[in-house]
């Protein structure tokens, strides 16, 4: 709850009470007491009317889906109802203005409601970045009569939206490496890669020039195709080092890296997975969980885990996905690739490295 | 409650412009004004449930206009029937003036303004009355409403009247005084937070001027000796007094006949202790004046007072003059001096004599027995008699046998010198063979002859001491008093000699003519010792008490004070206040003169306030005379009539609203049996969308468009509802003539009303 006082208000209200008492205090009788009470009583009954007005006000939010896509638009209702005896005036909206546009509502829109009414607004929503968090209407301001005394009060339950990451080449610049992929990396069960085997075949027309074996045709005077070897095809890991913040204390700034992070590691997961090449991706979602996206379904599904919200469970869980990198980044394990996306980076340092 | 406070003002305002009666009763008209006004704001109010327009505000003063044609022939009652005239014009006023809105926002400023002329140039409102301050409950509240509105709104949407409703309530509650605020209270408050930062201030000062020996010029006990030059006024508690008598006397005004009060004071001398010599001249004064109880009540009786020290550093005990019992700590104090400095906390309990001299039966007795007494020497025992039998207390509380014998010895050394020298006049002592304190008492060392001669010519038409006392205290007092003193005044002498004494008295007297007590006490006591006068310095402090009782008196620094004591012939030592600013013993004094005796036989010494005892008339039980049954009888009459009449107006009131609301009924059952199909479902339509607006508890906005409606309806009637709304919109917007309702759609219409009203569609 904050309370703002309008200074220029404040002073004129003193100047009033003040002639009050002078005034009460040459004049006695109900002329100069009714009023100097009145002055007297006009705070306290203000600040009672608010709490009432607000302790019997609900607020309900509202959006089409479930899921939301940056920067898309959806639809919003804001439902409200004053359940109270009182009719509420001049009650205005605080919105996360910051990360989310409403276009139908503002923070100007001044609000009445009369005794037992129910409002429904509707607007459409766009959140500005992805991730999980706090969206709509953050909190409801009341204003005394006289404009002295603003009362703002946090919606007890906030909207949280889950708004999906877009796939973009955010991650190619920083992953146009050939060279990560080597033979030690981890086998995937499902996409194989072929490589030149030894068995031969009668050339069939078709059949690429590089596979044509020319020593064999050379001896046999007619060309020998190689047929491949199925083998399975070599993995990326990508460890995701979220933040360790609590979600009450993330700020926009927060925001916005966590924004970019979750492009970034879908970007990349998506990347790779256009270039065939399976990745591991490490990341904490409550527990340090690990995920191989090979295909368009284990894709989605990371996906979907990546936008119901990246966190830590516990410290521990922190303490291990460090540890993890640690390991990884002293190269105890020199044969795999394994790439290190930061959500928080060190100055100087790149989003993401090769450890 | 604009109407209120309006017809209040303008009652008030009126100033019996109306009549003697209606100047009494204006209350009860303005109350009647409103009821009806009320009545007939229900009553429209109902009519228009059932009819819009006009008609319904005429309707409503139908009752009223019944009402004061009833009225118009009786005399007593007569402002009931204007009560209801102008309440029916009030109704038709606001029914009528589609601006009434705007006259009730300006209009409470013009209201407060005028209501606050009339309080400040009428006094016009109490709080006796409960109208008025519902009036002002009313008016207080519109204004800030209206003010509301005006300025901070803007003319938009005002903010809810509950909010102002809820102020008018507490505000009736708070109860609210015809006097003006009383600051008293707070300016004790902070006359006490003042006090409070002045005593940490003071005991600052009190720590560092005994830790570095500061000397300063400021008044106070520790500087009266010291001082002569310029003085200044210190505020700085040096004593507190603890007294349980009252700080004031009441006696009657002889010339008024009022009863007054009269602050009491109170000398404190210092350096001397039990000053039994004192004590046992003034009770031998008045055994040779063959003073009685009742007599030596009128001008002493004995009082207990405790002493504390607070911001003094001094081994002098200072208690009240005339005491004659000290204690400090269950410990007895005889000395005047203790052998250490007495320093804050320090207390003394004193019982004392307090003497009124300012008491003319007194002073007659002093001036008798200086004049004619022959003061010899009274035994013991005789005198301790006369002493119980006066005060109630003994002599040996006072003075052992062996004290008094001394101090018998030491009056006849003062009486001898008188005796010898009866009519000193201009002759000088020359010392010899008297005791020292004779000696030292009557010393005019450094007085030259200046003062001499005005010491002669002051007393040369007086034969006895106390009047050449007071003639040379009378002149002093013409001086001005002023703790700046010129130039030439500035002086730094000793005035525990004579000779300082003689150079302050003659700068005083001759030079600057101005000073302060020092000046005025030095000069007393030369020209008295220069008159033969035995005459010494006492000093201490002079405290005049509140009005107020309080629980405890502190005494400052600027009460410090010093006063001349002159010995005269047969009474012995005795104070005077020679001091311009300070009172006299006779604007101190009680005031007490001797009464009739009582009922016990006693006289009594205190005049209280005469009291007129009621003996006009003679009341009978209930307190009525007779010829005020009558009225009494009456007076039940018109309050039966009122109730007669009030009845009389409701019944036809009630009676038309029944009647139309009958009217309605009928007419629309009427109007629907008698209607084509398409007026029948044009009505259940309209019905429809009225339980529809209540149903779903919101605001429907109507731009025409049924689909609002359908879409808030419940969702088991929603399918029937769309057929009859899709019937509704054919009737509307097909051509004349062309597509009409059909009956199966006016009782589909039927059945979705009546499945509605018995709440069939819930599940």
């Amino acid at each position: 709850m904050k309370i703002v006082v309008d200074k220029k208000g404040l002073l004129v209200y003193l100047l009033i009470l003040v002639l009050s008492v002078l005034f009460a205090s040459f004049y006695g009788g109900p002329v100069s007491f009714v009023w100097l009470h009145a002055i007297l009583l006009i705070f306290p009954i203000s600040v009672l009317y608010i709490f009432l007005s607000h302790y019997f006000l609900s607020l309900y939010q509202e959006i089409e889906v479930h899921k939301l896509s940056k920067k898309d638009r959806h639809d919003y209702r804001l439902i409200l109802e004053n359940n109270g005896i009182l009719p509420i005036h001049g009650m205005t909206l605080g919105l996360y203005s910051d990360r989310c546009d409403l276009d139908e509502i503002k923070e100007s829109d001044v609000i009445a409601l009369g005794v037992h009414e129910r409002r429904e607004i509707a607007s459409s929503i766009r959140c500005r970045y992805a991730g999980a968090y706090d969206a709509g209407v953050r909190y409801l301001k009341f204003t005394d009569p006289f404009r002295i005394l603003c009362i703002w009060f946090e919606v007890s339950y906030s909207f949280r939206a889950l708004v999906s990451p877009r796939i973009t080449d955010i991650a190619e610049r920083s992953l146009d490496i050939e060279n990560i992929v080597n033979s030690t990396g981890l086998k995937s069960m499902h996409l194989f890669e072929d490589s030149s085997g030894s068995d031969l075949r009668n050339y069939l027309p078709g059949d690429q020039m590089s596979k044509i074996n020319w020593k064999v045709s050379a001896r046999f005077s007619e060309l020998m195709t190689r047929l491949p070897d199925r083998m399975e095809k070599k993995t990326v890991n990508i460890i995701l080092q979220a933040v360790n913040v609590p979600e009450h204390d993330q700020d926009l700034e927060l925001l916005k890296k966590r924004d970019y992070f979750l492009e970034f590691a879908v970007s990349a997961a998506w990347h790779f997975g256009e270039q065939g090449v399976p990745v591991s991706l490490i990341y904490p979602a409550g527990e340090i969980k690990e995920a191989l996206v090979d295909s368009h379904d284990t894709f989605l599904e990371f996906f979907n885990e990546v936008t119901n919200g990246l966190f830590y469970r516990s410290e521990e869980e922190f303490k291990k996905l460090n540890e993890m990198t640690d390991f990884e980044r002293n190269g105890r394990n020199a044969s795999d690739t394994w790439i290190l996306i930061r959500e928080d980076r060190e100055p100087g340092e790149g989003y993401c490295c090769i450890i | 409650m604009f109407i209120y406070a309006a017809l209040m003002i303008a009652a008030y305002a009126s100033g019996g412009l109306f009549g003697e009666d209606f100047e009494q009763k204006k209350d009860t008209f303005v109350l009647c004004v409103m009821l009806f006004s009320a009545f007939s704001a229900v009553l429209e109010y109902c009519i228009r449930l059932i009819r819009k327009g006009i008609l319904p505000t005429f309707l409503s003063i139908l009752p009223g206009a019944i009402g004061a044609f009833f009225l118009r022939r009786q005399d007593d009652i007569s402002y009931l029937a204007g009560a209801i005239i102008l309440s029916m014009c009030i109704r038709l006023a606001i029914g009528i003036i589609p601006f009434w809105k705007k006259i009730v926002l300006y209009g409470s400023f013009v209201l407060t303004a005028l209501a606050i002329f009339l309080n400040i140039t009428r006094n016009t409102f109490t709080v006796s009355s409960g109208y008025e301050l519902f009036m002002f409950v009313c008016l207080v509240s519109l204004t800030l409403c209206s003010f509301q509105q005006l300025f901070i709104e803007k003319g938009k949407t005002a903010f809810p009247f509950s909010y102002f409703f809820i102020l008018s309530v507490l505000l009736t509650v708070i109860p609210v005084n015809d006097d003006p605020i009383d600051w008293t209270g707070v300016i004790r408050a902070g006359q006490k937070i003042v006090q409070g930062a002045d005593y940490a201030l003071s005991s600052v000062s009190y720590f560092f001027t005994d830790v570095l020996d500061i000397k300063t010029n400021s008044t106070g006990y520790s500087t009266l000796t010291n001082l002569g030059g310029n003085a200044k006024k210190t505020k700085t508690t040096e004593l507190i007094i603890h007294a349980k008598e009252k700080p004031y006397v009441l006696f009657n005004d002889p010339d008024s006949g009022e009863k007054m009060k009269r602050r009491r004071g109170l000398y404190l001398t210092g350096g001397r202790g039990l000053d039994k010599e004192v004590i046992v001249d003034f009770l031998l004064m008045l055994h040779e004046g063959s003073v009685s109880r009742e007599t030596a009540k009128l001008f002493s009786h004995i009082s207990d007072v405790n002493l504390e020290y607070v911001y003094l550093r001094t081994r002098d005990e200072i208690v009240p003059a005339y005491s004659f019992k000290l204690s400090s700590n269950g410990k007895k104090i005889e000395k005047g001096q203790s052998k250490n400095v007495h320093k804050k906390g320090y207390e003394i309990r004193s019982r004392y004599l307090d003497i009124d001299f300012g008491s003319q039966y007194l002073i007659a007795l002093l001036k008798d027995v200086s004049a004619n007494g022959h003061m010899e020497n009274v035994g013991y025992e005789e005198l301790s008699n006369y002493v119980r039998d006066i005060y109630g207390v003994g002599l040996n509380d006072i003075v052992s046998e062996d004290e008094y014998n001394e101090i018998l010895e030491k009056s006849a050394r003062f009486r001898e010198y008188r005796q010898n020298f009866p009519d000193n006049g201009q002759k000088a002592f020359g010392g010899g063979e008297y005791s020292q304190d004779v000696i030292d008492s009557l010393d005019v060392s450094g007085a030259d002859e200046e003062l001499r001669s005005l010491a002669y010519e002051l007393t040369k038409d007086y034969d006895n001491d106390y009047d050449k006392c007071r003639a040379i205290e009378a002149y002093l007092r013409q001086y001005e008093y002023s703790l700046l003193v010129p130039e030439e005044g500035d002086l730094k002498v000793d005035m525990t000699t004579a000779e300082g004494m003689s150079r302050l008295a003659e700068s005083f007297l001759f030079e600057t003519q101005k000073g302060y007590c020092i000046h005025y006490t030095s000069a007393m006591v030369m020209m008295l010792r220069l008159s033969g006068i035995p005459a010494r310095v006492a000093l201490g402090y002079c405290y005049l008490y509140p009005f107020e009782e309080e629980e405890f008196y502190p005494v400052e620094g600027d009460r410090a004070h010093v006063w001349p004591e002159a010995y005269i012939s047969n009474v012995g030592w005795t104070g005077f206040e020679p001091t311009g600013s300070y009172p006299t013993a006779e604007n101190l004094t009680w005031n007490r003169a001797p009464m009739n005796a009582g009922k016990s036989g006693e006289a009594s010494y205190y005049m209280g306030p005469s009291v007129k005892k009621n003996t006009e008339g003679n009341p009978d039980e209930d307190g009525l005379e007779p010829q005020n049954q009558d009225a009494r009888e009456k007076a039940s009459d018109p309050y039966l009539r009122v109730l007669y009449l009030t009845v009389s107006l409701m019944l036809p009131g009630a009676g038309l609203i029944i009647l139309l609301i009958l009217f309605t009924v009928v007419a629309h059952k009427l109007r629907y049996t008698l209607g084509t199909p398409d007026e029948k479902l044009s009505i259940r339509v309209e019905q429809i969308k009225k339980m529809i607006r209540k149903y779903s508890r919101e605001r429907i906005p109507d731009r025409g468009f049924l689909s609002e409606y359908l879409k808030r309806a419940p969702v088991q009637l929603q399918p029937d509802i769309e057929k009859i709304f899709c019937a509704y919109y054919a009737l509307l917007y097909s051509r004349a003539g062309k597509a009409s309702v059909s009956m199966e759609d006016v009782e589909r219409a039927g059945q979705v009303m009546q499945r509605w009203k018995k709440g069939d569609f819930n599940d």
